[in-house]
């Protein structure tokens, strides 16, 4: 009870008791009622009292509709960072199922790293050089498939057309993804040799 | 520790406010009546004392030095060492980052009295790597609910995956190509060299005087110094590595750290010289040395969570290189073998290690796999990483490609024999 914080709680809470037991008698018992006058007849001063709560509820309201009392359950009890795989960005160009357009840059990097791959995998799984995997790729030898050869293949600067840009738009992901499946065909022969 | 206020009870005092305050403005009793209720449920909140923070953790596990892969039951126990009863106690365990929960919950709740005790367990799947648990997060409420401690119960507990290397040899990891020796011919070793005739200028004691006494011919004996050749751990902790095969596994970073770690006892208990490069958000070279001090100095930066965070760091900026230097390795480490740590997930450690096997320096490359096939994107991402440890093999390098799923001494062996 030495704590100044306690004796303030037990004053609050017997003021509280009292003024429950005064109302409760005021009740019950009517002429109770009528002894006890109100003490102030200004209506400023009951105005002010009005305005202060009404300021005070204001104040506590958004504390009641933005209740963060759950705070402490927000947190994961087992936090293992979030780290994307390996190849998420490509993963986003090749495994949408939806209509894709790139950017002519992004469209071209994906190209360049098809490109390279296939390369690397040619001197890998067949060992010669790199200028002799760039002539398989050049002359489109390295694959069954026609649509993969043309996309990794060397090409002449674009004629610029309209429609074959529009048709290079529209067709890229899926020439994208037949190139990625040729590759990893050509990298999977060589494993079961 | 924090100690807040909750909202719980602010409803009650704003209806209180509010009733007393119109019952006030327009003259009613009633409506004043009508606020003691509220008047009553807002002190309450105010009544009680706030909780003691008298808690006290203990944490077993199963099986504390568990392999990869093992399920591992991890039992905890809370005790109120207050006299005090503590009656809403809801506790969030300090699970280690790269280890995910299999099993039950690693969240409780409870009342507990004095000298009560709670004990709840839950399971966890160890992987490679030494994991410490965190201390547990615990929030204490009053009886009421109007006053959450916010606090955290600290004991040491730590799981250690490891996966040691017992039989392989240094020369077979890391001096493959160069020998563990580097020898320096200056003459004033304590190797011997060569036997050549007298010149003028000879130094008198390296004359051969047992020759000359039985030939009569003056010949001058060359010694060599021999020392053992350091190592330098170079670990690739740039941003592209923060990568992981799924979700609930470590990423490259935490293994390629584990591979260190490893790698580092293997040497130590070898006495050679042994050095680290990180190439990380932040750069750091511990020059090659020997003894138990140099050791544990490498063993805590491997242990630094600024150098090597667990958590994926921000993205470099755009502009900013985030490429491996070769420099220092050239200049600074110009002598030592380089064991480079990396998941090979971009061109820049094959450019490295391809650039200073030209120059004749012993490297080898050993590579956690962290590539998924998923879908098309990730296994071309797979397909790339085996294109680049082809083109090492290629290029002379040891590589050693390590799928975190099966022993580390495994795939040591496995590299140094292909």
């Amino acid at each position: 009870m030495s704590n100044p914080r306690s004796i303030i709680r037990w004053i609050s809470a017997a003021g509280g008791i009292l003024s429950l037991c005064a109302g409760l008698a005021v009740l019950v018992a009517p002429p109770i009622g009528g002894a006890l006058h109100w003490p102030w007849d200004d209506e400023i001063l009951l105005v002010a009292f009005f305005v202060v709560v009404f300021v005070i509820a204001g104040l506590l309201l958004p504390f009641v509709l933005l209740d963060d009392s759950d705070r402490a359950d927000r947190t994961p009890p087992e936090p293992i960072p979030s780290t994307p795989p390996p190849g998420r960005g490509l993963e986003h160009v090749l495994d949408r199922r939806w209509l894709l357009s790139l950017p002519p840059a992004r469209r071209h990097r994906v190209r360049g790293g098809l490109r390279r791959t296939t390369i690397r995998t040619i001197v890998r799984t067949e060992g010669c050089a790199t200028e002799t995997a760039r002539d398989h790729l050049a002359d489109g030898t390295w694959t069954d498939d026609p649509v993969a050869a043309a996309f990794v293949r060397p090409e002449p600067e674009s004629d610029g057309s309209l429609l074959r840009s529009l048709r290079e738009r529209l067709y890229f992901t899926r020439r994208a993804r037949r190139t990625a499946r040729a590759v990893l065909m050509l990298a999977a022969e060589d494993a079961r040799r | 520790m924090t100690a807040r206020r909750t909202t719980r009870w602010n409803s009650a005092l704003i209806a209180a406010l509010l009733t007393s305050g119109i019952g006030a403005l327009v003259a009613d009793p009633t409506l004043l009546l009508l606020s003691i209720p509220p008047v009553v449920f807002a002190v309450y909140s105010h009544v009680p004392a706030s909780p003691a923070t008298t808690l006290e953790l203990e944490r077993s596990c199963t099986e504390p030095a568990p392999s990869h892969g093992q399920a591992v039951e991890v039992t905890v126990t809370l005790k109120n060492a207050g006299d005090r009863t503590l009656p809403n106690v809801c506790l969030v365990d300090g699970v280690p980052p790269m280890l995910s929960v299999t099993d039950g919950s690693a969240r409780h709740a409870a009342a507990l009295g004095p000298g009560d005790k709670t004990t709840f367990s839950y399971t966890v799947t160890a992987k490679h790597g030494t994991h410490r648990f965190r201390p547990a997060a615990v929030v204490l409420e009053d009886i009421s609910g109007s006053v959450a401690v916010e606090t955290n119960v600290e004991t040491e507990t730590e799981l250690a995956c490891r996966s040691p290397v017992r039989t392989a040899t240094l020369e077979q990891i890391a001096h493959r190509y160069a020998g563990s020796t580097i020898t320096v011919d200056n003459g004033h070793g304590t190797v011997f060299s060569t036997v050549r005739s007298y010149q003028p200028g000879d130094p008198q004691r390296t004359i051969d005087w047992n020759r000359y006494a039985r030939d009569r011919e003056l010949t001058t004996i060359s010694f060599r110094d021999e020392r053992s050749r350091a190592t330098l751990l170079c670990l690739d902790a740039r941003e592209v590595c923060y990568r992981s095969d799924s979700s609930d596994e470590p990423h490259a970073v935490f293994y390629a750290c584990t591979v260190a770690r490893e790698l580092l006892d293997t040497i130590a208990t070898a006495n050679g010289p042994v050095g680290l490069a990180v190439f990380g958000t932040k750069q750091r070279y511990i020059t090659p040395n020997t003894g138990a001090h140099h050791v544990e100095t490498i063993r805590q930066t491997l242990n630094d969570p600024k150098l090597l965070p667990l958590e994926p760091p921000n993205r470099t900026r755009p502009g900013d290189t985030d490429e491996l230097p070769i420099r220092p390795l050239r200049t600074r480490f110009g002598e030592a073998s380089i064991l480079l740590i990396s998941p090979l997930l971009d061109d820049s450690p094959l450019e490295t290690a391809r650039t200073l096997r030209t120059d004749g320096q012993p490297v080898t490359v050993i590579s956690p796999a962290v590539t998924a096939t998923r879908s098309l994107g990730t296994a071309v991402a797979g397909l790339r990483r085996d294109n680049r440890l082809g083109a090492l093999r290629r290029s002379n390098v040891t590589v050693i490609d390590w799928d975190p799923e099966t022993a580390l001494e495994t795939a040591i062996r496995a590299g140094a024999n292909r």
